[in-house]
């Protein structure tokens, strides 16, 4: 891992499209602000991971699932009226 | 276009069918293209099968089904990727995940995605106030709300502020 030191108010670059400033440091906690292009992802790891591994997780589905989880919802569907909305 | 799936086969869809996901989704950044099929008509669920991968699909539904209640006040800024210029061309839908048994199935509510129908582009928007959880167990869980059927505003589930 590539450490550097830097003040407050001191950046680092990553490539030329990403620089992560230094806003404050207090204590233990450290703010920094983030400059990136729109389509990039920013948060927190803890969120990035938590949200990643629910992603891989929701994949591994074969066809034929969706049958039974729709027939257990059947009820409910006529009990609010079936209308589908769009997506 | 033709689109190459392990499960429906090859589909030959119209180029407006896809929807376009500049950032893909959180671990799969290379995906951009997606194609929602519906299940069946009466299903409340949806197929969303990447363009690229035919291996790769998510099963999709909208979160007012079992979360009446669900609702997400998305910051413009936030869904700049989407270019949100009208509310109303916004539509949300969450992830399930299907585990063997489907009765501990979940829905992503902390990761929903949300759509533009107008421009037919979509992203995945993270929420950051912790108020959804990432697995919510919609079989396990009782809906907290009940759904009026005499209201005749059709509920939102994302609101631009």
């Amino acid at each position: 891992m590539l450490t550097l030191t830097r003040k407050i108010g001191e950046s680092v670059c990553i490539g030329d499209d990403i620089r992560v400033v230094v806003k404050e440091v207090k204590g233990k906690q450290v703010r920094l602000g983030i400059v990136a292009p729109r389509d990039i992802y920013v948060c927190r790891e803890e969120l990035y991971r938590k949200i990643h591994q629910a992603n891989i997780g929701a994949t591994s589905t074969d066809v034929n699932i969706l049958d039974s989880i729709s027939n257990l919802f059947g009820d409910k569907k006529r009990a609010k009226g079936g209308n589908s909305n769009e997506s | 276009m033709r689109v190459e799936t392990v499960r429906f086969g090859t589909l030959e869809v119209a180029d407006d069918q896809i929807f376009t996901f500049p950032m893909g989704l959180l671990g799969f950044a290379n995906h951009k293209e997606f194609l929602i099929v519906d299940h069946t008509h009466e299903s409340p669920f949806k197929w969303m099968q990447s363009c690229e991968d035919p291996e790769l699909a998510f099963i999709l539904t909208d979160p007012l089904f079992f979360r009446a209640d669900y609702h997400i006040a998305a910051r413009k800024g936030e869904l700049q990727i989407i270019d949100p210029s009208n509310e109303l061309d916004l539509v949300v839908s969450v992830i399930m995940t299907v585990p063997d048994d489907p009765k501990d199935m979940s829905a992503n509510l902390l990761a929903p995605l949300v759509f533009n129908m107008a421009n037919r582009r979509g992203m995945q928007y993270v929420l950051t106030n912790n108020r959804y959880p990432v697995k919510y167990y919609v079989m396990r869980e009782k809906d907290p709300s009940v759904v009026d059927p005499t209201n005749s505003v059709e509920p939102r589930s994302i609101s631009l502020r």
